[in-house]
């Protein structure tokens, strides 16, 4: 549970918009804020906490709320 | 007269066979001899499959396939619809009935798109089985000054895609321009950004492939994400893209000398340039040329230029960058409303559409005839400062999100149709918002959202909703939009 509030908390941060905006189904084109530019921000976030490098693999695979959270809890937070 | 595209096109193909005329990572690259037996493979099926005329609807991504398309359609005399591949299925298909297409030319699964009226050519099978005794047309027969070269789809006020016919004409007088002003040559690589479906693309095919370029187009997720890694990676010398790409560059850290150091040309068209975006280019390359251009669908992509350099651009600066003065076969005026220097962007001359498809009334309100002469009133509000144009706002209810032009009404007609629910949509701080008055009712918003995805372009679909028992009123009962954003903006 707390792990999902701090992926809130950075991903609101993140694309602009309140963590209450962010939901276990949100993603890319359904959360304010979750266009290229909010992406971009996203995948930029998580190479600077994760050491996830920016490639066509993770651009895609990371456009969801739920695909993150799996990473962190892989990853630990 | 102007060359037509197709000549010009044949022209270098013929005279640079080996020069590599696209290049991307998924496959390899295709020659200008390739690309024009496969053009001349696509107006052979197109004359085939569809003898007795008609428009070809295009679903194309961005690669030897799509440009090919565009050119054998050309080719065979026809005008062409470019629809973007990533529309919903229903969105396309509703393009493809009103503009009665008789050929649909896409990529494998095209065959779900077509109706008893028209049929599906798969461009990946016509590319396998490329045909190299089809006959190579370098002239077409054809009235340019009366045929449709293209017509392109925006979003309509109604809420049902409308189409803009652009003249064969219009598109050999721009392409023209662009030659020659861009002076482009077979030393050049181009970055292809824009989808086909938008018609900044059209600077990018034509451009390149009437001037010996390559192009590159920029199809992987992370290079759309960050189109520097691409500038970079390939050298590319011209690049054309909407002036928002800028922001992301800048967060990405990407505006610098190792990522645009290649660059000799950067063209910005379909939103407002800023001040800030030429000091962030010149920092990093002080040796590149801008063209900053404006121009609505309605008059061929673009039709002004001002050329920006690190040692003119500030006189050029106020707000945002100047608009710049009409190119070659066109005119621009202000129809003056009140304050002196402003009005509203009228233009006239050869790259003016024919008008709206099947829309009379919107074409007669919108293109007009004054002192002999046949003007389109854009609907964009500018001021002239110092012999400058500087644009300001839109006079309707028009937006644009990364050069995507959006009618704001339209999103709500859809919202309202949905829901049998009054609805406004308001832009604010760059995001679509909708407020809906639910009287009383919540909504199913996920399901709202699905639905409106599933017809609507991906940028049309607000970000944010919020639910309004009961929209505030002005003395007149009007709802009071000012008031509802104010309220319950945030």
């Amino acid at each position: 549970m707390e792990i999902r509030e701090s992926i809130k908390i950075w991903l609101a941060d993140a694309l602009g918009c309140s963590s209450e905006e962010i939901h276990e189904s949100g993603g890319i084109g359904n959360t304010p804020g979750w266009d290229s530019f909010g992406h971009l921000n996203v995948m930029m976030e998580l190479e600077k906490r994760f050491g996830i490098s920016i490639d066509d693999d993770t651009v895609r695979r990371y456009q969801t709320v739920k695909a993150i959270e799996e990473l962190v809890e892989e990853k630990g937070s | 007269m102007k060359r037509d595209v197709v000549s010009r096109f044949c022209e270098i193909a013929r005279a640079h066979p080996e020069h590599a005329a696209v290049v991307t990572t998924e496959r390899g690259t295709c020659t200008y001899s390739a690309l024009l037996r496969f053009a001349a493979t696509v107006r052979a099926r197109v004359l085939e499959h569809s003898p007795k005329g008609g428009s070809i609807a295009i679903v194309a991504e961005q690669n030897e396939l799509g440009y090919g398309a565009m050119l054998g359609a050309l080719m065979a005399g026809r005008g062409y619809v470019p629809i973007n591949p990533g529309h919903p299925p229903l969105l396309k298909k509703e393009i493809i009935e009103i503009s009665e297409s008789s050929v649909v030319l896409a990529k494998g699964a095209g065959a779900n798109l077509t109706s008893d009226k028209c049929i599906a050519l798969d461009l990946e099978r016509i590319w396998e089985e490329v045909d190299t005794t089809a006959e190579l047309v370098d002239e077409v027969d054809l009235d340019f000054d009366e045929s449709i070269g293209y017509t392109i789809f925006t979003s309509g006020s109604t809420g049902r895609p409308k189409g803009v016919q652009i003249f064969r004409h219009s598109l050999n007088c721009y392409v023209d321009w662009a030659v020659d002003a861009m002076k482009i040559s077979t030393a050049d690589r181009w970055s292809q950004h824009p989808n086909l479906g938008f018609d900044l693309s059209v600077l990018d095919v034509y451009g390149a492939l009437c001037g010996g370029a390559t192009l590159f187009p920029i199809t992987s997720p992370a290079d759309r994400l960050m189109p520097a890694r691409l500038i970079k990676r390939e050298r590319l010398t011209i690049w054309n893209s909407v002036p928002s790409v800028l922001d992301l560059l800048n967060r990405a850290s990407q505006l610098n000398q190792d990522h645009l150091g290649s660059l000799r040309l950067a063209t910005f068209c379909g939103e407002a340039l800023y001040p800030r975006h030429l000091e962030w280019l010149f920092e990093a390359n002080e040796n590149l040329i801008v063209h900053n251009t404006y121009g609505p669908t309605e008059a061929t992509v673009s039709c002004t230029l001002v050329t920006l350099t690190v040692s003119n651009f500030t006189q050029f600066c106020r707000d945002t960058v100047a608009l710049g003065d009409p190119i070659v076969g066109m005119k621009l005026r202000l129809d003056g409303r009140g304050n002196g220097s402003q009005g509203e962007i009228w233009l006239a001359g050869d790259q003016l559409s024919k008008g709206y498809l099947k829309r009379d009334e919107e074409t007669q309100k919108l293109f007009v005839e004054d002192k002999g002469e046949r003007w389109y009133r854009t609907g964009d509000l500018a001021e002239e400062i110092d012999g400058q144009l500087y644009f300001l706002e839109r006079l309707d209810n028009q937006v644009k999100v990364n050069g995507y032009r959006i009618e704001l009404g339209a999103i709500a007609a859809r919202v309202m149709k949905l829901t049998n629910l009054t609805a406004k949509v308001v832009l604010i701080n760059g995001r679509l918002c909708c407020f809906v008055e639910n009287r009383g009712e919540p909504l199913e918003l996920e399901n709202l959202t699905a639905q409106l995805q599933s017809c609507s372009e991906s940028y049309a679909v607000p970000e944010v909703f919020h639910e309004i028992a009961a929209f505030p009123r002005n003395q007149n009962d009007k709802i009071d939009l000012k008031k509802l954003v104010e309220e319950y903006g945030d």
